[in-house]
């Protein structure tokens, strides 16, 4: 079983990563940062690219491809990318599904 | 190195990534971009009147996507048989429209054609001329690069490399189709790199000297305890063997104008034997600009030797195997660039091999002969040491002075001198081949170039000196002359050449007005002393007219006007 703790951590390495190449408008690493809508820091562009991060790393770290780039789960008012925290909730349901 | 360059990126593919990281402050130079927006690039391409084409920029970045510029090599992608004189003939095209750029920048940068190393295509037939997608591929970015091959404007870079260096990683499709981006970030910092490497090797700011460690750097062993027959070097041993090949890469950076010169913790006559008596050395003792073998404390010997051949600390790379020399250098002296080495010295060609900072964009002869000519440089310190005063010195060189215009002969290095010289330089301005033809082409700009031989050499083109006409006076633009030729009055020389040329004007007085760079305090120090009046306010140097300005030189000197 993954636990959250683990995806968390990718997910923040991930916003590392993110805030190495984007100098002007950082990700804060804490669990309520929004990632969609209003008040959200990544623009279209940003949020392909840290998407498209997160899915290598947890590719590399887990061994399992997951995809996060559904159209429909992305722009869902309620959905994982809400927030940080959720987007950890939905990873760890999803690696637990596919192990 | 505080300038920011302006670019302006237009492509096929959105550009927004690859800008983010260009504009990134890790690596200098620093850039600022203007991107052509997603599906603009042949408008911008094509209409003079464009937007984006009203503004200059000191480069631009045309990177697009081998389908994008040839309809038939998309339908060679998917598998359909296409004329190859077709795809050639669109090439060509799109060449010629790259052409129209120069008008609004300085330097073109074309990244070559590459495709995803995921599509297998035809597989074992990849490379059959005609029908094979690598093999056309090859032959457009050929044709690309032969296209610019006299354009000293154009540079066609290996994106080939780039995508190697990064492996799988380097594309996404879910990238393409989401952003319209056809590579990874990874690809982009590998680029960028490259660009940045190309534009300090533009301006002048590449590395110009390599220093090295002797023992367990250029060979294995300590040569004071083993003795130079028991060093491991050559030979049939694999870490012989890469000593050697080492050493090769050295020898390789030299012939594109490289300086090699060693410092040491050594005995100086040991030292110099093991270099002279081995029979598997590669560099021999004439390869090496200099040396400072000796027990003293390394940065001490750098700064010494550095003085010694006229170049700045900023242009020295220095490579020692041992950490805590490299830690000493680089807390001492911040501007000399100490890369870690490896301690395994197989790796330590691979280390050489991937350093970017040596990069120019041409190689004139005098580049692959400066080793030789810092050579007999030291020749003649050797009688300015024995001669009493600077005038005797200079009578006993036999020096030979030519005054020329700039020609198709001497635009290159022209343009190269101007470009690289950052010491004695009034204004430090950079221009590329055709601006300068462009600046020449105005009656009331003037502009002569310096050439100067002795008996004991040749040190080619060495000297630039221009001035505009504004009204009644006229004002230096350029006063540019190489370090190797300081302290031989040539700079008194140059500036009464300008009087001289400009008082058959009728004009009335020549003023300099100094811009201060990091590094051209020699040139303030050389007008301070030129004997030209001094305006502290606007840093201004003035000769009026009403009097010659003197000097006394004693120097074969020939004046060419072709």
């Amino acid at each position: 079983m993954i636990d959250k703790g683990q995806v968390m951590k990718i997910l923040y390495h991930v916003v590392d990563l993110y805030n190495k190449q984007e100098e002007e408008s950082r990700i804060s690493k804490e669990p309520g940062t929004k990632l969609v809508g209003e008040n959200a820091v990544l623009d279209s562009l940003g949020l392909v690219n840290f998407i498209l991060t997160l899915e290598s790393e947890l590719k590399e770290n887990f061994a399992s491809e997951i995809s996060l780039t559904d159209e429909n789960i992305i722009s869902d008012q309620d959905g994982p990318f809400q927030s940080i925290d959720n987007l950890a909730d939905y990873i760890v349901n999803k690696l637990n599904e596919v192990i | 190195m505080n300038k920011i360059f302006s670019g302006l990126l237009v492509s096929d593919f959105t550009m927004d990534n690859f800008s983010q990281v260009l504009k990134h402050k890790n690596i200098f130079p620093l850039i600022d971009t203007t991107i052509t927006p997603y599906g603009e690039f042949m408008s911008v391409l094509l209409d003079p009147n464009h937007v984006l084409r009203k503004k200059k920029y000191d480069f631009v970045i045309i990177w697009t996507q081998p389908h994008s510029i040839s309809e038939s090599f998309k339908d060679l992608l998917y598998g359909k048989n296409v004329d190859i004189d077709l795809i050639m003939n669109q090439v060509e095209q799109f060449a010629m429209f790259l052409s129209n750029i120069k008008s609004v920048v300085k330097f073109v940068f074309i990244p070559t054609w590459v495709i995803p190393s995921y599509i297998h295509g035809l597989g074992m037939l990849n490379m059959k001329p005609k029908i094979g997608i690598s093999a056309v591929l090859m032959q457009m970015n050929l044709a690309l690069a032969n296209y610019f091959e006299n354009d000293p404007s154009f540079f066609v870079l290996d994106a080939q490399r780039w995508l190697t260096e990064i492996g799988p990683k380097a594309f996404n499709p879910k990238l393409w189709y989401m952003a319209k981006i056809p590579f990874t970030n990874d690809v982009f910092a590998q680029a960028s790199q490259d660009i940045k490497s190309a534009l300090r090797g533009l301006s002048g700011d590449a590395k110009k000297l390599i220093i090295v460690d002797l023992d367990n750097t250029l060979w294995g062993g300590i040569v004071g305890d083993d003795g130079w027959e028991k060093l491991t070097l050559g030979g049939h041993s694999y870490a012989g063997e890469a000593y050697a090949d080492f050493q090769r890469s050295l020898k390789a950076l030299k012939e594109k104008g490289v300086l090699i010169a060693i410092v040491s913790k050594n005995d100086e006559q040991v030292a110099l034997e093991a270099i002279e008596k081995h029979p598997e050395m590669i560099l021999h003792k004439d390869d090496f600009v200099g040396w400072r073998i000796n027990w003293g404390d390394k940065a001490q010997n750098i700064v010494d030797l550095v003085s010694d051949l006229n170049l700045g600390l900023q242009s020295v790379v220095f490579f020692d195997d041992n950490p805590s020399e490299r830690a000493r250098v680089r807390e001492e002296l911040s501007e000399v660039f100490v890369p870690d080495l490896p301690n395994d010295p197989m790796l330590y060609t691979y280390t050489l091999q991937k350093l970017n900072c040596f990069d120019a964009p041409f190689i004139s002869k005098e580049d692959r002969e400066r080793t030789s000519l810092y050579a007999a440089e030291k020749k003649r310190i050797a009688i300015r040491q024995r001669v009493s005063s600077v005038d005797s010195w200079l009578e006993k060189l036999d020096m030979h002075i030519t005054i020329s215009t700039v020609n198709k002969t001497n635009l290159k290095r022209t343009v190269q001198l101007l470009n690289k010289t950052n010491q004695m330089n009034l204004t430090t301005r950079r221009l590329s081949e055709e601006e300068l033809v462009v600046w020449l082409s105005d009656k009331n700009h003037f502009m002569r170039v310096i050439n100067v031989s002795d008996k004991f050499g040749d040190f080619g083109l060495v000297g630039i000196f221009s001035f505009e006409i504004l009204e009644s006076r006229a004002r230096f633009v350029d006063f540019v002359l190489s370090c190797r030729v300081f302290g031989r009055k040539i700079e008194e020389l140059m500036v009464q050449a300008a009087c001289q040329n400009a008082q058959k004007r009728d004009l009335l007085y020549i003023e300099a007005v100094y811009e201060k760079t990091a590094k051209n305090k020699p040139c303030f120090d050389f007008w301070k002393r030129s004997g030209f009046d001094y305006n502290e306010s606007d840093k201004r140097f003035l000769w009026d007219f009403k009097k010659d300005y003197p000097i006394n030189l004693n120097a074969k000197i020939d004046e060419k006007n072709e």
